[in-house]
């Protein structure tokens, strides 16, 4: 009788530890589970942000190189809004490349070029998600203006007209 | 029995323990590491918001800016700056700022700098909490009274004539200009600042009259208890470099930013070069714009030369390079002038 009593209250207690271990099993499982699903929310957000951040920067980039007193017409020291002189583009090219640890600074790996769009159209359109900017491009000894784009890509760095 | 009740009794209680000891040490570790991430999340939102900023405001002269911050240190180099822990390079832009900003307030003002053709926008930050002092006398009080007007009006600036009535107002940081003789009183007033928060400049050569000197000598100080101790002499090459000196905390870092616009006074001056060289090509030998253009390339050439030559030595060249350049710039500027009246291209 007594051998019994002690048996079956045995069982009961391992049934009980069985019980909490089942209970904390299952809250680790629904803990994981929730944890993945947050990281997963987290990555997404990440993913946009980083995303948006990259495109800050494209713009940032773009409007600096328009307001680069290596490239930008002047007038008697005054700026000239989106224009770039002709000449100083030419100098640019070459001064570009041959400082283009110092240029990495600004430019990162963006590629900006120029490409005409009046009179004469580019022919270089194939980067259609690029950032855009319109421009023009001032040829100083003929005060002769084009319309350009100014184009700017995370690429690598290069200028060409 | 009774003792084998006890024993599986407790044997529960201390499984509630360790099994909730678990969860807690869980949840602690979670928080934490969320904790710390929001913290660099934070560091590195402001980090991408200020390089907005910045470039938004060097891209805009003669503008002033206000701009509301999160409360972070924010500290400043030559070539970088922190937020937390998080560095960002400053590029080729050129930025005085003091060493460490803690408000949550940020005051950004830009100005080109012209030599005389835009070479680059210098960007001066400070915080409304930061303290600058022009100290002057009855001589130098008109050329103070034009320092003082043409800083911005929302910086924390005063004038002070008479040192003796300088009060401390316990902000952060304390920077003096002195149009006199640097004066040791006024440190006993702040002798519960830490050294490095008080610094000041000493325009040596700054005269008497209403104009800003175009070139001048600048001798940094920094406290050394209850006495200025000087950090060494260095030189402005116009207004906007002085203004420079007066928001950089120290003589290092003042010049190593002067470096960088030596820098890109050099790679400005090689288009102009080559610039006036290809028009000068293109008017042909005799005409009347071919003059001003070939004339101007003297000094555009000399200016890049020295420029590269300040980009490693500055300021161990002294005052006679200051004035060398101040003098290019006027000649360019006289060139120019003529190309204007032969209706030419300009130089720039």
């Amino acid at each position: 009788m007594c051998i019994n009593i002690l048996k079956m209250k045995n069982k009961k207690a391992q049934i009980q530890m069985g019980e909490s271990i089942a209970i904390l099993f299952i809250f680790f499982i629904l803990v994981v589970f929730g944890f993945v699903f947050y990281m997963n929310i987290m990555k997404g957000s990440a993913k946009i942000e980083i995303e948006e951040n990259i495109q800050l920067k494209a713009i940032g980039i773009a409007q600096e190189v328009s307001f680069l007193p290596e490239l930008q017409c002047s007038e008697e020291n005054v700026r000239v809004e989106d224009c770039i002189d002709l000449m100083k583009l030419d100098a640019a090219s070459k001064l570009l490349k041959d400082n283009s640890i110092y240029y990495y600074d600004i430019f990162e790996f963006s590629k900006i070029w120029v490409e005409e769009v009046f009179p004469n159209e580019g022919t270089n359109g194939t980067y259609t998600t690029a950032h855009r900017q319109p421009i023009v491009i001032e040829y100083p000894h003929l005060y002769r203006y084009h319309y350009l784009i100014l184009l700017q890509k995370n690429i690598t760095l290069e200028y060409w007209l | 029995m009774k003792k084998r009740g006890l024993i599986e009794l407790h044997f529960n209680w201390i499984f509630i323990l360790i099994a909730g000891a678990i969860i807690f040490v869980f949840f602690i570790n979670v928080v934490n590491k969320q904790k710390d991430l929001s913290e660099i999340k934070t560091s590195a939102t402001i980090v991408t918001s200020l390089e907005s900023i910045l470039t938004g405001a060097q891209i805009s002269t003669d503008t002033i800016n206000i701009v509301d911050l999160p409360k972070v240190d924010i500290g400043f180099e030559c070539n970088r700056y922190f937020i937390g822990a998080i560095p960002k390079q400053i590029k080729g832009n050129v930025i005085f700022a003091p060493n460490l900003l803690k408000g949550k307030k940020l005051i950004t003002w830009a100005l080109d700098w012209n030599m005389p053709y835009r070479v680059t926008n210098f960007l001066y930050l400070t915080d409304p909490q930061l303290r600058y002092v022009l100290v002057h006398d009855s001589n130098t009080q008109s050329i103070a009274t034009k320092i003082y007007d043409e800083l911005p009006q929302e910086m924390n600036k005063e004038l002070i004539e008479n040192i003796n009535n300088f009060k401390n107002k316990n902000n952060y940081k304390v920077k003096f200009i002195f149009l006199i003789n640097p004066n040791n009183n006024v440190l006993t007033k702040l002798s519960n600042m830490a050294n490095e928060d008080v610094t000041a400049i000493n325009l040596t050569d700054i005269g008497t009259s209403n104009i800003i000197p175009s070139t001048g000598t600048i001798e940094f100080f920094q406290k050394k208890e209850n006495t200025w101790e000087s950090k060494g002499t260095t030189y402005y090459l116009k207004k906007e470099s002085l203004f420079g000196a007066i928001f950089a905390d120290d003589k290092d870092i003042y010049d190593c930013v002067m470096k960088k616009a030596f820098k890109k006074l050099n790679l400005v001056s090689k288009i102009y070069s080559e610039r006036s060289e290809e028009l000068s090509t293109n008017y042909g030998t005799g005409t009347r714009c071919y003059s001003p253009h070939s004339s101007a390339n003297i000094p555009i050439d000399s200016m890049k030369i020295t420029s590269a030559d300040e980009l490693n030595n500055f300021p161990a060249n002294g005052l006679p390079r200051m004035n060398a350049m101040k003098d290019y710039n006027i000649n360019i500027k006289n060139e120019n002038q003529r190309a204007q009246l032969f209706s030419c291209a300009l130089i720039y």
